[in-house]
């Protein structure tokens, strides 16, 4: 990291958060600061909300992702858009006529408070803990590839968005996210041109997607129907659908983004720029990671992307081994690296014949050469048996560092730091929010000034924001804990969705039915993750309409219809 | 209570909101991405 590198990350930061916090100065009622006060417009709720769902893993690890197995994960946002449709369509003038402040908020005046509560205290478990995870993981990268001790990255990150989630609440969130999003677009888009300029010359763009097709990286639609298959077409389209609308339409850290808008029709057109612009994203980024792939096919990679764990392996029995098979990379390298210039050459002079059998050469010697890092990876595993042998979060990064100019490594550190930050503050803001106004207004402190609540709502974002940095710095003792909240996440979203949809779609089906569906849906999606290998997209699907069935039968058994539905509205 | 001004607003919705409109815009966009993302996984295997 050069001076340079250091004042554009550091002054991309300082202006974005002294802009939010500038902009957000003055007293703030219980609206302006949980809800943002109405005042946003469009292009600030879109780029808000994309801000929010992007977190640094976004950047770091999908290219990463792209360069090991190819475009197929561009699949899993295919549903997204039309999921903007429906929410605009059937969610968010539901929200804004109640004028609720959470989505929780709406079972209530639909169900009861036990259903409110029940999906309120999910959402603050399992947020609760990924707000944690989103700061650990970026921070675990960047501190073994740049070499900052893990702490100070965690409270780097961690404690400016304490700072200005505290101060300006909701609107603060999302007048930073917006800026932070114009950087992480605009850092991919340079990211994007730096690598194809970093290509041979004479390597077309057209021939480096050729050259990256022939070695399955352009792999973007699966037709299979397999369920096991993680991302295929009807997965990302019809699994992809659900999980969105679980999100953006129930997950509180979403909801709160587009309850911002200044009307309707904004909240509508954020949520639409959001369906527009999210998949050709995820291709941008996805095409940064195989434009790195086909950057390494010129250039000699290194074995192990993760090098301060590879280092490692040397100072133990290994090192002969490791140092052996190192030898065998840089000539597998060699003989791959001869066999794509000939299949460049071929291209160039449209030689069909030679095309198609150079691509065959291209792609047994690319067998060769994952076969040389695939024994070094059972080597790793065998001297650090502790040791993570995946390196796909640390391909990009460690890319970044090696071959970028001078300022650029910066601006690719600030659009990491600017995704974590931006989905840090959505988590700790909408996590206030839940707590004070489902549970302390709620049960608690009910008839209390708005003043109250604000300073409660601060009291709780600070809490929540030093609850995840705590969580950061010790998570390397968590891992298993990480990991079960990576799945639970993905457990209890088809369930949730299924409540909302029964409250927006079937009038008849009253609290307890629904209540009732939920726990009987959510042992279904159970009982899917732990006997079978049904892939995890298919349970969003499977949880929400597990709910809508079993509700609208118990509802139609004698006796269980109690009372019409409820129209007024609790907060 | 409802929100009054909410309510008299989605009776007044811009035009580019109903169908097909914007809604419409955004699923075509997706229609030609898909398209876009079968011809790039045909052509360059």
């Amino acid at each position: 990291m050069t001076s340079l590198d250091w004042m554009v990350l550091f002054g991309t930061l300082g202006a974005i958060v002294a802009y939010g916090v500038w902009k957000t100065r003055g007293k703030q009622d219980m609206a302006t600061y949980l809800r943002g006060g109405y005042q946003d417009r469009w292009h600030t709720v879109g780029l808000s909300v994309m801000a929010t769902q992007a977190s640094a893993v976004t950047f770091l690890s999908t290219p990463g992702q792209a360069y090991q197995d190819g475009m197929g994960f561009v699949q899993f946002y295919l549903g997204l858009p039309l999921a903007m449709i429906v929410l605009s369509i059937a969610f968010v003038p539901r929200y804004f006529r109640l004028q609720v402040y959470t989505a929780y908020e709406f079972l209530e005046s639909r169900f009861d408070r036990k259903t409110r509560q029940l999906a309120a205290l999910l959402f603050l478990l399992l947020r609760g803990l990924s707000a944690g995870i989103t700061i650990y993981a970026p921070a675990i990268i960047l501190s073994s590839l740049l070499g900052w001790p893990l702490r100070f990255t965690c409270l780097c990150m961690g404690g400016l968005v304490i700072l200005y989630t505290v101060a300006g609440g909701t609107r603060a969130v999302s007048q930073t996210q917006k800026h932070q999003m114009v950087v992480m677009l605009g850092g991919m888009v340079v990211a994007f041109v730096v690598i194809v300029m970093r290509l041979p010359a004479s390597v077309s763009l057209r021939n480096a997607f050729h050259i990256a097709g022939t070695l399955g990286k352009l792999n973007l639609i699966d037709f299979s129907a397999d369920p096991s298959r993680r991302y295929t077409l009807w997965s990302g389209l019809l699994g992809g659908f659900f999980l969105a609308m679980a999100y953006f339409g129930t997950d509180q850290s979403q909801v709160q983004r587009y309850l911002t808008g200044r009307s309707i029709t904004e909240s509508r057109l954020g949520l639409l720029f959001n369906g527009l612009l999210k998949v050709p994203m995820q291709f941008l980024v996805l095409s940064v990671g195989v434009m790195v792939f086909v950057f390494y096919q010129f250039n000699l990679p290194p074995i192990f992307f993760n090098q301060p764990e590879l280092a490692r392996v040397y100072q133990t029995p290994h090192a002969a081994h490791a140092a052996a098979l190192e030898r065998d990379h840089q000539a597998a390298f060699a003989r791959k690296r001869a066999e794509i210039e000939r299949l460049d050459a071929a291209l160039r002079r449209h030689d069909t014949e030679s095309i198609v059998a150079a691509e065959k050469s291209v792609r047994e010697s690319a067998a060769a050469f994952a076969s040389v890092r695939n024994e070094m990876q059972q080597v790793l595993a065998t001297a650090l048996p502790h040791a993570a042998t995946k390196d796909a979060d640390y391909v990009f990064l460690s890319f970044v560092i090696r071959n970028f100019p001078r300022g650029l490594v910066g601006l690719l550190l600030a659009v990491i730091f600017c995704a974590a930050m931006s989905a840090v503050a959505g988590e700790l803001s909408s996590l206030a929010s839940t707590t004070v106004v489902d549970f302390y207004r709620r049960s608690l402190c009910q008839n209390a000034s708005d003043a109250h609540y604000v300073r409660a709502a601060r009291w709780f974002t600070a809490g929540w924001g030093i609850l995840a940095l705590l969580f950061a710095i010790f998570a390397s003792l968590l891992e298993n804990l990480i990991q079960a909240v990576n799945i639970l996440g993905s457990l209890f979203y088809g369930t949730v969705l299924g409540i909302f949809a029964v409250g927006f779609f079937l009038r008849r089906v009253q609290g307890t039915a629904v209540f009732v569906a939920a726990l009987l849906s959510e042992l279904l999606v159970l009982f899917l993750f732990l006997r079978t290998n049904v892939s995890f997209l298919w349970y969003n699907v499977v949880g929400c309409a597990a709910v809508m069935l079993i509700s609208a039968t118990v509802t139609s058994w004698p006796g269980l219809r109690t009372h019409q539905p409820k129209t007024r509205r609790r907060s | 209570m409802a929100n009054e001004p909410a309510r008299r607003e989605l009776h007044t919705a811009p035009p580019f909101l109903t169908w097909p409109g914007l809604y419409g815009l955004v699923a075509g966009a997706l229609l030609a991405e898909i398209a876009l993302f079968i011809a790039l996984t045909l052509v360059y295997r």
